[in-house]
C-alpha cells in the first residue's frame, strides 16, 4: 500500500537539488483496480455473450480471465514503467519535472510562474493514499504550460502546494516549512439548505432520458425490436400495459417517477461534488476551492488574475432562486489535458441569489458586488423585435427541416413539419422576451457590468482595466434597427464579453466610459441620422 | 433611433471611419477568392448534371444555375462592398480596423495591450502585390487584421507597429 520510496523528504527544498520518485506502488495499484474493474465487467460481458456458443465453459473461462489478467497486466505494467522513468525536484527558482519511457523529456516552470496547485483524488486513489497535483503556470489556457504529477503520496501533495504557493521573495526556498499556516479566512462553507437547487438543472430530465435510451440500446443488444424484448419482461409488460389503460393517469405519472429518479440522481451528484465545500482566501493572495465525497478536490485561483465575476442563472435554476457563481480569471483553462471539461471557474456550488451575491462581494473585497449594486440600463425595443424574429425564424426552420425530410421520406405523417414549426416558433416567443428582459449594461465604479441570455441570464462584472480592446459589430439588421453589439476584449475568461443589442449611441458611450480615452480619438458627434458607418 | 426608450444626448457619439483606405488592388484579390469558391460551388453540379441522366440531371443543372446567379452577385457586389468599408489607422495609441460588408466590425487594440504582430502574404495575395498585418493582444478573441495592404506599406507598418508596442509600458494583460 505505502509507496516504495524513502520516508517522507524533510525539506528537500533546503538542500534543494534532490530528485523525488513519485508514488509508484500507489499510482500503480490505482491503475491495477481502474483497468482491471474495466476489463473485468467488459470481460463479463464477453463471458454471457459467448456462452450461448457451443465453446467449453474451461475454455470460456480461461479465455476470459486470461484476456483480463493480460490486458490488466500489460496496461499497470507501462505504467510502472513511466512511474519509475519520472522524478521531479523543486529548487529555489523552478520545479523540474524529468519523464518518458522511450523518449526522455525534461520539463521546467519557474516557481514565480505558477498561478495554480490543483489536487485531484478519486476515491482508489485515496484508498492508495495518492493525489494527483496539476501545476498551472496560467499563461493562455492551453495544456501545454501545465504540469502533471500523477500521483505523489497525499501528504507530499499538500506540502508541494503550501510550498509552491508560497508568496515569500523570489527565490527564498528557504522559508522555514515547519512554521505554522497562517490564518486563512472562510469565504463560503457548504449549507444543505442549498441542496434543494441541485436538481434544478436540464440534467433533471437528461440523466432518465439516457438512461432510457440506455435500457433500449441493451434491449436491442439481445437482438430484434427492443420494445418486444422490453414487452418481454414481466413487470414492465404489466406496468406498460396498466398506463396505457388509463393513459390519463399512467402517462403523467411515468414522467413523474422519470422526474423524480432524475432529481434523485442530480441530487447524489451534487452531494459528491458539494460534500464539505469550502472557499478559502489564503494570505498569499489565493482564493482555494475544496470539496468533493468521494473524489476530492482542491482548487486553486489566484487573485491576481482575477478579472471579475460571472453571476449564471439557468431557467431552471432561476426558477427556484438560485445561481452559480464563476470567476472570471485570465489562465483558467476549459479543458484539462484529457479534454475534460472542467468547473474549474465556479466558485461555490448552485447557492440562492442573496448568497451568490454576498459572496461575489467577498471575492472581490467589496462591500457590495457590483452584480447587486450597479443599475442596469435595459436596451432598446427594437433589440425584442430582433430576438423575436431570429427566434421565430429558427423555430420554423429547427421545427420544420428534419420533420420535413423525415415526412419527404414517409417516416412520420405530413402534418408533423408544420405543427413542429408551428409549435417550436410559439416556443421561441416567451424565450425571446426573456431574452430580452436579459439585456442590460452599467457601469461600476471598478468594474463594467454586461447581462444577456435566453436559457442561461448571464450577468458579468468586468474590471475596467482588465479590458484590452474593443470590437464593435453591427449586422444589415442591427443596422436597420439601429442597433449595436459592443464586445470587450480581455486576456480573462472567455476572452470576449459582449453588450449584445444596445442602442448605437449608448453602446460606444458605454465602452467611451468603461476605458476613457480608448475610444475617443475615433468618435465623431452624430449628425442628425445615426446610420450606418463605413459604407459611405 | 425611434424605438430609444430614452431621450438621447444631442449630441450621440458615433464612430468616424478610419483615416486611410484599402488598397484597390485588394477589389481584385477579393474577387479571385469569391470566383475561387464560387466557380467550383456551379461547375461540380453543371458536370453532375451533364452526366446524370434524367430528371436528376435537370435538378442538378438548375441548382448549377442557381449557384451561378448567386456566385456572379457575390463575385460582383462583395469586393466593391468590401472596399469601401474596409479600412485602418494606426495611432500611436491604438490601432483602429473597420472591415467586413454586409456584417461590419469595428475593433480597436490598446498599443499597450498589443503583443505580437505578423505578416500574411497568401499565394493569391502575392499575385496583387498585397499583405495582411495581424496584431494579437492577450485575449483570444482580440486579433486585429488589417488586409490589403501594399507590401511595402506592410513592412513599414509592422515596423512602426512593434517599435510603438515595445515602447508601450504595461504587460499586455
Amino acid at each position: 500500500m505505502t509507496a516504495a520510496r524513502p520516508a517522507a523528504p524533510k525539506r528537500a527544498e533546503t538542500n534543494g537539488a534532490r530528485w523525488l520518485p513519485l508514488a509508484n506502488a500507489g499510482t500503480v495499484g490505482v491503475t491495477v483496480v481502474w483497468v482491471g474493474g474495466a476489463t473485468a465487467g467488459g470481460g463479463a460481458g464477453l463471458w454471457y455473450g459467448l456462452s450461448f456458443t457451443a465453446l467449453p465453459t474451461w475454455a470460456l473461462a480461461a479465455l476470459v480471465i486470461g484476456g483480463v489478467v493480460l490486458i490488466t497486466g500489460a496496461v499497470s505494467g507501462f505504467e510502472a514503467l513511466r512511474c519509475r522513468a519520472t522524478r521531479y525536484r523543486v529548487t529555489g527558482e523552478r520545479l523540474e519535472l524529468r519523464s518518458g519511457v522511450l523518449v526522455r523529456s525534461h520539463r521546467s516552470i519557474a516557481r514565480e510562474r505558477v498561478r495554480s496547485v490543483d489536487l485531484t483524488a478519486d476515491l482508489v486513489s485515496r484508498v492508495f493514499g495518492v493525489t494527483m497535483v496539476v501545476v498551472g503556470t496560467g499563461q493562455q489556457g492551453d495544456a501545454s504550460d501545465e504540469l502533471k504529477l500523477d500521483s505523489v503520496p497525499a501528504a507530499e501533495a499538500e506540502r508541494l502546494r503550501a510550498l509552491l504557493l508560497r508568496r515569500t521573495a523570489p527565490g527564498d526556498g528557504a522559508a522555514d516549512p515547519a512554521a505554522p499556516p497562517p490564518a486563512e479566512t472562510t469565504l463560503l462553507r457548504m449549507d444543505w439548505g442549498w441542496l434543494r437547487l441541485a436538481p434544478l438543472t436540464a440534467w433533471t430530465v437528461g440523466l432518465p432520458a439516457a438512461a432510457v435510451g440506455g435500457v433500449f440500446r441493451i434491449a436491442s443488444e439481445f437482438g430484434g425490436n427492443p420494445v418486444e424484448v422490453l414487452m418481454g419482461v414481466g413487470p414492465v409488460r404489466a406496468a406498460f400495459g396498466w398506463a396505457v389503460g388509463s393513459p390519463w393517469v399512467g402517462l403523467p405519472l411515468v414522467a413523474l417517477v422519470l422526474l423524480a429518479l432524475g432529481a434523485l440522481a442530480t441530487t447524489v451528484l451534487a452531494v459528491e461534488y458539494s460534500w464539505g465545500y469550502r472557499l478559502t482566501r489564503e494570505p498569499g493572495g489565493t482564493l482555494r476551492a475544496r470539496h468533493g465525497l468521494l473524489t476530492t478536490r482542491s482548487i486553486t485561483l489566484d487573485e491576481r488574475r482575477l478579472r471579475g465575476v460571472e453571476l449564471a442563472e439557468p431557467l431552471p435554476l432561476s426558477w427556484g432562486g438560485g445561481a452559480q457563481l464563476k470567476a472570471v480569471a485570465t489562465g483558467l483553462k476549459r479543458k484539462t489535458e484529457d479534454g475534460n471539461e472542467t468547473e474549474r471557474d465556479a466558485l461555490g456550488p448552485p447557492l440562492p441569489v442573496d448568497r451568490a451575491q454576498a459572496l461575489a462581494a467577498d471575492v472581490l473585497e467589496l462591500p457590495v458586488a457590483p452584480t447587486a449594486s450597479v443599475p442596469l440600463r435595459p436596451h432598446p425595443r427594437a433589440a425584442l423585435r430582433y430576438r423575436r424574429i431570429w427566434g421565430i425564424a429558427g423555430g420554423i426552420l429547427l421545427g420544420a427541416v428534419p420533420a420535413g425530410a423525415a415526412a419527404l421520406l414517409g417516416w412520420v405523417p405530413g402534418w408533423l413539419p408544420a405543427a413542429l414549426a408551428v409549435l417550436f416558433a410559439a416556443a421561441a416567443v416567451p424565450l425571446a422576451g426573456r431574452a430580452y428582459r436579459s439585456l442590460g449594461h452599467g457601469m461600476g465604479e471598478r468594474h463594467l457590468m454586461t447581462r444577456s441570455g435566453a436559457y442561461t441570464r448571464r450577468t458579468v462584472a468586468l474590471r475596467r482595466d482588465g479590458v484590452i480592446g474593443w470590437t464593435i459589430r453591427r449586422s444589415p439588421l442591427q443596422r436597420r434597427l439601429g442597433l449595436v453589439t459592443v464586445t470587450a476584449t480581455t486576456a480573462a475568461g472567455k476572452g470576449a464579453y459582449r453588450v449584445r443589442d444596445a442602442a448605437l449611441g449608448e453602446g460606444l458611450a458605454f465602452a467611451d466610459t468603461a476605458v476613457p480615452g480608448l475610444l475617443a480619438p475615433f468618435l465623431a458627434d452624430a449628425r442628425p441620422a445615426g446610420r450606418a458607418e463605413g459604407s459611405g | 433611433m425611434s424605438e430609444t426608450t430614452m431621450p438621447g444626448p444631442a449630441a450621440e457619439p458615433r464612430l468616424r471611419p478610419p483615416r486611410h483606405p484599402s488598397d484597390p488592388r485588394a477589389v481584385g484579390w477579393w474577387r479571385t477568392q469569391a470566383l475561387l469558391i464560387a466557380v467550383p460551388a456551379a461547375a461540380v453540379p453543371a458536370v453532375g448534371g451533364w452526366l446524370l441522366p434524367g430528371a436528376w440531371g435537370t435538378w442538378a443543372l438548375a441548382a448549377a444555375a442557381v449557384l451561378a446567379v448567386l456566385g456572379a452577385v457575390y463575385a460582383a457586389v462583395m469586393p466593391v462592398w468590401r472596399h469601401r468599408v474596409h479600412r485602418w489607422e494606426v495611432t500611436d495609441e491604438a490601432v483602429y480596423t473597420a472591415t467586413g460588408w454586409l456584417w461590419q466590425e469595428w475593433r480597436i487594440a490598446p498599443m499597450s495591450r498589443v503583443q505580437t504582430v505578423d505578416t500574411v502574404r497568401g499565394p493569391v495575395q502575392r499575385r496583387f502585390g498585397l499583405s495582411s498585418v495581424t496584431v494579437t493582444t492577450a485575449s483570444a478573441a482580440g486579433a486585429v487584421r488589417i488586409d490589403g495592404l501594399d507590401h511595402a506599406l506592410a513592412r513599414e507598418l509592422v515596423r512602426r507597429l512593434t517599435e510603438t508596442a515595445q515602447a508601450a509600458p504595461g504587460d499586455a494583460t
